[in-house]
């Protein structure tokens, strides 16, 4: 069951989705190279979790198609379903269930063989740190080891392409750090990972490439630096000197680079005329004015203020 | 006024369920009224007269009002413990119990909040089917006591259905579990009620020296019997010769006896309830012996290891039905409906079945056994995909490899494997049977008949509304109407439409080949199995299509 070679990861071509007579997802063209740790970003009712309901083969989309290492979603759904592995933004477990039961059980779903699946379900619940609860009752877990169990189950089957709807919704920091240690694990494991979640923060650290999605529309797909480079309309650096920085402001002003210096709170916000300027007068300026630098740093947007600027807050 | 009830009033306003539960409620009252017409013209025309609850023959009104009463607490009996059944199980699903823990409500004050509610609830679907009842009246003959009595036995009936929902509700957080407890609970407070009554009745007689009659069992208070008779449909057939009939003040003494019975037994559960609400506002962790039992229900007992080598060779056939038989529990059930079978025939063989119950096509024990497990097959088949659309692992489960045909068929062949065996117990008790008493004319074919055709049918048409229902209620419901009355309603018509008396002149089907057919073995009995085969067929059909469409997936799930 090889998957053609080269072909993306994931590549979707005007995709859409109509739910009566709302539309969740309008012609959405995305790319997902192989080994990528993608982010997938968007206010609730954005369409994240259509798309990846539709990658899934849960869904099958209205217009456009989507295609999975090179395989129709609709078409080839059941190669499909052997390369994906799927965590809905819920938890979906039995709770009557053990451990390792619940992931023999899917395992068997997958079409394991037996004689494979015992040593299968001890891997994956080493890779998750589950290994001392395999004879627990899932009930009885906690929130966060409930996750790491479905993030357990999404691997049994050795998925190539791992689709996570909001995987760290509700844990608590320690949980939500080693979830994220454990993405990128399977990211060096060779794993292409999509991730659907609402902390911008971790995105930022954990992907190298993401996508931002409003009303069912995409509105950026790339590398992570490119939406911030997007958004941001000239470079900027933030300046703290020793003593009034008043001088260093007045300093500044007089380098034909600069276009504006602003004084915040004993800091000197320094914006430049040119964006491909590197900065490297500013230090230069100052220490030759006899100023004493305390801290040089580039003013960078967060993802969070980025997503604030490209979107507009529209739901459907 | 308690805020508790104020918001479920409120809640419930806005609830279509209630308002259909209304109409279920008075199309109940109107089809047994139209129903006891009908039967008191044939007993009229065949000269056959039943007798009351005193041995006194019925008149036309008060026939018929017993047949309106007796639906009715069937009604009761069935609705009552689903509308308190998710009343504290919601709660603590949607986890705002706790947030009613941080006012100054007292546990009590919740339980007593709940109950009141649906109370009320329950008191507007047993108005929508008072005009029905007046019907009766007007015919004439209803008489005063039988009204009390049937208002007393409504409230009893109510009482107890509500404690035990209420309690169940208290216990399972999944309105499933709930319901199927409260529906085994309901039977434990019931035979409770009449424990306590015999108790008040024997310590009314010491202490007040009223004479109620104590000689035999049976004698020992006629109004301890009141619940059971009404609810067995005793009510309706010729009491023994010589059986006593009890003066005023006996009479009023019984019944008191009776609604204090139940209201110590509603008080019981309320305090109970409030109980469990306290200990889940402390958020204790579950305590070791729970635990324990939970791992006792999911973990084979005896011969583990070749328990355990079984069901892996099942999970590795088909996975599916693994999942459906691997617990205890689920065993569990199914020895259970073995259990009520059996205990149904030797309440047949102890309670002078083998004389009256057996000859009459229409006797309770006749139908008791097949009804019950018709009702458990539409609760468990309604059930069937329910509970993995709720905890969400249908949708994990339709991105795996598996077809959905293997989707399908592995769990209608559960849900009939899972009544197998009952079933074949209750048909081959009932042949024997038949065998026995050929002679008297007894026949259960037609039960049999059917009770067949929906050990196949209503798996089908259980996972069919289990997935197009909102909630587990309708679920059920609808299965029973397109699984029983639906194919019951269609066998009537096309009866009717071959016999002269229903429409006068020459039947419609006269002359036809088909005419012949109903007229020989093809009779209401046999019809309605083929219409539920028909209708099996193509509920598999749209449940298979509702599965490709996933239209479950766009519906809040939840429970009643």
């Amino acid at each position: 069951m090889t998957p053609p070679p080269n072909a993306p990861a994931v590549q979707t071509r005007s995709l859409g989705r109509i739910f009566g007579s709302m539309v969740a997802l309008r012609s959405l063209d995305l790319t997902v190279n192989r080994g990528d740790l993608f982010g997938f970003i968007g206010s609730n009712g954005a369409g994240k979790t259509t798309t990846l309901r539709i990658l899934a083969t849960f869904l099958t989309p209205t217009m456009g198609s989507a295609e999975v290492l090179g395989l129709d979603v609709v078409k080839e759904a059941d190669r499909v379903r052997h390369l994906i592995g799927y965590m809905p933004d819920f938890f979906g477990v039995y709770k009557d269930m053990e451990v390792t039961e619940y992931l023999d059980f899917f395992g068997a779903c997958y079409k394991i063989p037996a004689a494979q699946r015992e040593k299968t379900v001890s891997d994956v619940l080493e890779l998750v740190g589950l290994s001392e609860k395999k004879g627990s009752l899932i009930g009885a877990l906690s929130r966060g080891m409930q996750q790491r169990l479905g993030l357990a189950r999404v691997l049994i089957h050795d998925p190539q392409l791992l689709l996570l709807d909001e995987p760290a919704s509700g844990l608590d920091p320690r949980a939500r750090i080693e979830m994220m240690a454990i993405l990128q694990e399977l990211q060096r494991m060779g794993k292409t990972i999509i991730i659907s979640s609402h902390i911008l923060s971790e995105l930022q650290s954990l992907c190298n490439r993401c996508a931002i999605i409003e009303r069912g529309q995409l509105i950026y797909s790339g590398p992570i630096k490119g939406v911030k480079a997007g958004v941001t309309e000239a470079r900027a650096f933030w300046v703290r000197v020793a003593g009034a920085p008043e001088t260093s402001r007045e300093l500044l002003l007089q380098r034909p680079e600069t276009q504006d210096v602003e004084s915040t709170e004993g800091r000197l916000k320094v914006v430049l005329k040119n964006p491909d300027d590197d900065g490297g007068f500013i230090a230069e300026t100052l220490v030759q004015g006899g100023q004493r630098v305390l801290e040089l740093r580039e003013d960078e947007l967060g993802l969070e203020e980025v997503f604030l600027r490209v979107t507009k807050g529209d739901t459907q | 006024m308690n805020p508790v009830i104020q918001r479920e009033l409120l809640e419930q306003c806005r609830n279509p369920a209630l308002f259909r539960l209304r109409l279920i409620s008075a199309a109940g009252a109107i089809g047994a009224l139209v129903w006891g017409i009908t039967v008191w013209a044939e007993m009229k025309r065949s000269g056959n007269f039943a007798f009351g609850p005193w041995g006194v023959l019925f008149s036309e009104g008060g026939f018929v009002f017993g047949r309106v009463q007796m639906v009715l607490t069937l009604l009761i009996l069935a609705l009552a413990p689903t509308l308190t059944a998710d009343a504290i199980a919601r709660e603590r699903r949607e986890s705002t119990l706790n947030l009613l823990g941080l006012t100054p409500l007292t546990p009590a004050a919740v339980a007593v909040g709940k109950s009141a509610a649906n109370l009320l609830r329950a008191l507007t679907l047993w108005l929508a089917a008072v005009p029905i009842m007046t019907v009766p009246f007007l015919m004439g003959g209803v008489g005063g006591r039988q009204v009390v009595e049937v208002l007393v036995v409504d409230g009893v009936i109510l009482l107890v259905g509500l404690a035990a929902g209420l309690l169940a509700s208290a216990v399972s957080t999944q309105f499933r579990r709930a319901l199927a407890l409260a529906f085994v609970l309901e039977l434990v407070l019931l035979v409770g009620v009449e424990l306590v009554h015999l108790i008040a009745v024997i310590g009314l007689q010491v202490v007040l020296s009223i004479a109620l009659p104590t000689s035999r069992p049976m004698e020992l208070s006629q109004a301890l019997h009141l619940v059971s008779r009404v609810v067995t449909g005793e009510v309706m057939r010729p009491l023994p010769p010589g059986f006593p009939v009890l003066s005023t003040s006996q009479w009023l003494a019984s019944l008191g006896c009776l609604i204090g019975a139940v209201l110590f037994v509603g008080w019981l559960a309320i305090r109970t309830a409030a109980h469990r609400i306290a200990r889940l506002w402390k958020e204790e962790p579950i305590r070791p012996r729970t635990l324990a039992l939970q791992r006792g229900l999911t973990r084979p007992v005896l011969f583990p290891g070749w328990i355990r080598q079984q069901q892996r060779r099942r999970l590795a056939q088909n996975p599916l039905v693994w999942i459906q038989h691997r617990s205890v529990a689920a065993s569990l059930t199914r020895w259970g409906w073995i259990f009520i079978v059996i205990l149904v025939w030797m309440l047949i063989a102890t309670t002078g079945g083998w004389m009256g119950g057996f000859a009459g096509q229409w006797s309770v024990p006749v139908w008791m056994a097949p009804l019950l497990l018709m009702g458990g097959m539409a609760f468990s088949a309604a059930g069937g995909f329910r509970a993995e659309r709720e905890n969400g692992t249908l949708e994990l489960l339709l991105v795996t490899p598996l077809t959905l045909n293997q989707l399908l068929q592995s769990r209608w062949s559960s849900h009939i494997r899972e009544f197998l065996l009952p079933v074949v117990l209750q048909l081959s008790l009932s042949i024997y049977v038949e065998g026995l008493w050929r002679r008297a004319g007894v026949d259960y074919s037609r039960f049999n008949w059917w009770l067949l055709m929906s050990l196949l049918a209503l798996p089908a048409i259980g996972l069919w509304r289990g997935l197009r229902a909102r909630n587990f209620v309708t679920a059920v419901l609808s299965t029973g109407f397109w699984g029983l009355f639906l194919p019951a309603a269609l066998a009537m018509v096309v009866s009717a439409l071959g016999n002269p008396s229903y429409f006068g002149g020459p039947a419609l089907l006269e002359g036809s080949g088909l005419q012949f057919f109903l007229a020989t073995r093809l009779d209401w009995g046999v019809l309605p199995a083929v219409f539920q085969l028909l209708l099996g067929l193509v509920a598999l059909v749209l449940v298979r299509r509702e599965l490709v469409s996933r239209q479950f997936a766009h519906q809040t799930s939840g429970g009643g």
